[in-house]
């Protein structure tokens, strides 16, 4: 197994070294000198071999330089390809890249640094410097100096001159070929990108396509799963065996090639002489022959893995064959991103209509006019916060020029919530006969809300008031609902009383206590939500009944009728907190007493 | 890679290559005696048979170490290979050839 891989791989018209050294400067120095032997053993003359060596010893040292502490840990690919016409030179980095500048200037004299780039170009006819995201290959190129002319050919070696020359042609003609296959596949898929396709499908034909055009007999796709552990079974090739392979973990697998390429980033090869461990899951789909695994990334995140294998032993992959791989499964990973994201905007489209639709129920339980009940004035506002939630207010004419005020928030949020809400304040609405029996009205809705609240685990706590402007008092009974706060004139309370009575769902059959509150000439009282008490400042500190008792008397003493105390009061919230946005429902009745 | 201190010269022999990694101790080895008194590090360049651009910034280091004192680097049995690398990047007048 080819972990820190050279796969020298021939033909007879072009052939190709590739090496993946560490992130060091001795490696890669150690993996130049490889290169250059090679480059010799293609018959380079000296002058050749000592300026590739140069150059590539410049582009892989500036790989190392500028590897960030993370990409130290992957490989420098260091790939040299030999025609009879040029040599081209490919060097993979995990640097953050740069722009090729398009004039390179020599350094003062005296600058111990900076010369790389000139040496590289001033040693080669042509540079071009690929970035991409999590890595970039700066592809250098040089002509081949033209052979020496060769003694005259007799007549006897030219049958063997022809039959190499057919050769070389026919191995030219298949990689021709591939190239045509696979670039008409990439045509085909990419009219499937940034579409609502199912990957799994997606994956399926591109595999196909891809093991039928680099000749591979079987084939094996991995995911890394949702919280980046293991590495999840997406598709086994052929599929007639139904083979099932299992998850592997990424920090137990040790024995999985798939698990080395996925940690360390880089393609692991297999072959009869370094053949997969006998743990390895990937040998019940590749028990034999040749293989590659490829890890493949997106913006510098594992995406999962790719397996490619042959059972013939001596037929391994071929350069073309591996670059084939890289391209359709880089691809694949680009797709499967894509549909990811295409998903999360889906589900983020249907949370913002669902909270525009439960915004929409909200709404319409308000009521759309505030009723008379003089001497007292009501003033109300329901503020929603981003995520909508289930407050609302009713005022409901009572008789005898009394009216029943009603303020509730239904646990949750969304459509849930809101629906909740229109059905308690519907429920309330149909009992008038208890207007004036707000603890009886409250354990009637309690009784017909139970069941339903219950099932869905829901409760909802409400506070129902019923205003009499005959007696100016205030009856009011809670269920687990914020307490009535009542300013009267020049006398305020020692403190201000607890949430009383069960919320709405929580128990099948309660009781719930009323309590009658004078509202004298000049008196202020105000029903509201949590979401008002509950508002904290910047340092964190939570406003408290307590403090907004102090705001309402403050509110009662600066203004006279109940909506400027209504904006006195919200002005003071919003400087308490900064004019931060409320990260609850506000909800408040304002009652004034006008006389 | 050995070296040798003649009272103002220190001699450098046996170096067979210069490259990045290898110049960073280059010069930590040298630094020592390249005293005040030191006017010529002279450089056996005959075995080198591999130069790249960060060994030629260890050996422009060591000729900044040297110029404050009248100090020159001297390159002794520069290959071709050498002599037309230090000319593709002008440095061929910063440092004294020896044959």
């Amino acid at each position: 197994m080819n972990s820190n891989s050279t796969s020298a791989l021939s033909h007879d018209y072009r052939s190709s070294l590739r090496i993946e050294s560490p992130c060091e400067f001795t490696a890669v120095r150690n993996a130049t000198l490889q290169l250059r032997e090679w480059l010799a053993g293609k018959g380079l003359p000296e002058a050749e071999l000592s300026a590739w060596e140069l150059a590539l010893v410049e582009a892989g040292n500036n790989a190392v330089k500028y590897a960030g502490a993370g990409a130290r840990q992957l490989p420098v690919g260091l790939e040299i390809s030999c025609g009879e016409r040029e040599v081209e030179a490919r060097v993979t980095d995990h640097t953050q890249g740069f722009d090729w500048p398009s004039e390179i200037e020599l350094p003062d004299m005296e600058s111990e640094s900076g010369r790389g780039l000139f040496l590289i170009k001033s040693l080669t006819d042509s540079v071009t410097y690929l970035r991409h995201a999590g890595q970039n290959v700066m592809v250098l190129r040089r002509a081949r100096p033209a052979a020496e002319t060769e003694p005259g050919l007799d007549a006897d070696r030219l049958p063997a001159r022809l039959a190499e020359a057919e050769a070389a042609l026919n191995d030219m003609t298949a990689e021709l070929a591939t190239s045509y296959e696979s670039l008409v596949a990439m045509f085909r898929y990419s009219a499937e990108l940034g579409a609502h396709t199912d990957v799994k499908d997606f994956s399926q034909r591109l595999l196909r396509d891809l093991m039928q055009i680099a000749e591979a007999d079987s084939a094996v796709l991995r995911l890394l799963s949702s919280d980046g552990k293991r590495l999840e079974t997406l598709l086994v090739m052929p599929e007639q065996g139904r083979i099932i392979l299992p998850p592997v973990t990424l920090t137990e697998g040790l024995s999985s090639v798939e698990v080395g390429a996925a940690r360390n980033r880089q393609d692991i090869w297999f072959d009869p002489g370094e053949p997969l461990d006998r743990n390895d899951p990937l040998r019940t789909v590749m028990p034999v022959g040749n293989g590659i695994c490829h890890a493949f990334v997106v913006a510098d995140q594992l995406v999962g893995t790719a397996a490619l294998g042959r059972f013939a032993a001596d037929k391994p992959f071929t350069a073309a064959q591996v670059n084939l791989l890289h391209t359709f499964i880089d691809f694949l990973a680009i797709q499967i991103v894509n549909a990811r994201l295409l998903n999360e905007r889906t589900t983020t489209r249907v949370t913002r209509r669902e909270l525009e639709i439960a915004a929409e129920i909200q709404h319409s339980l308000l009521p759309e006019t505030v009723p008379a009940c003089l001497p007292f004035e009501l003033a109300a506002t329901c503020q929603n916060a981003l995520q909508v939630g289930g407050d609302f207010y009713d005022f409901i004419p009572a008789g005898d020029g009394a009216v029943l005020l009603v303020i509730a928030d239904v646990m949750g949020k969304g459509v849930p919530a809101a629906l909740f809400a229109a059905v308690l304040r519907s429920t309330i609405r149909s009992m008038p006969q208890l207007f004036s029996q707000p603890g009886e009205l409250l354990g009637a809705a309690n009784r017909t809300l139970y069941s339903d609240l219950s099932r869905v685990d829901m409760f909802a706590t409400a506070k129902v008031a019923y205003l009499n402007p005959r007696r100016q008092e205030i009856v009011s009974a809670s269920a687990g609902h914020c307490p009535l706060l009542v300013w009267p004139s020049g006398v305020a309370p020692a403190n201000t009383p607890s949430r009383a009575g069960f919320p709405l769902g929580i128990e099948p059959d309660v009781k719930y206590a009323q309590t009658v509150t004078p509202l004298p000439p000049g008196a202020a009282a105000l029903l509201y939500t949590d979401g008002l008490s509950e508002t904290r400042n910047p340092a964190g500190e939570m406003l408290g009944d307590k403090m907004l008792f102090q705001l309402l008397a403050q509110a009662a003493a600066h203004t006279s009728d109940a909506h400027a105390g209504k904006h006195f009061l919200l002005g003071r919230l919003a400087d308490f907190c900064d004019h931060a946005p409320p990260t609850d429902d506000q909800t408040l009745i304002f009652i004034r007493h006008l006389a | 890679m050995h070296i040798l201190v003649d009272n103002e010269r220190v001699r450098v022999t046996g170096l067979d290559g210069l490259g990045a990694d290898n110049c960073a101790e280059f010069k930590q080895l040298l630094k020592p005696h390249v005293t005040d008194a030191c006017r010529v590090v002279e450089i056996d360049c005959g075995p080198i048979r591999f130069l790249d651009s960060d060994g030629l910034g260890a050996l422009i280091c060591i000729h900044k170490w040297l110029a404050p004192h009248h100090g020159r680097v001297r390159l002794g049995q520069t290959s071709p290979v050498v002599r037309q690398l230090l000319g593709r990047l002008r440095l061929d007048e910063i440092f004294e050839f020896a044959p």
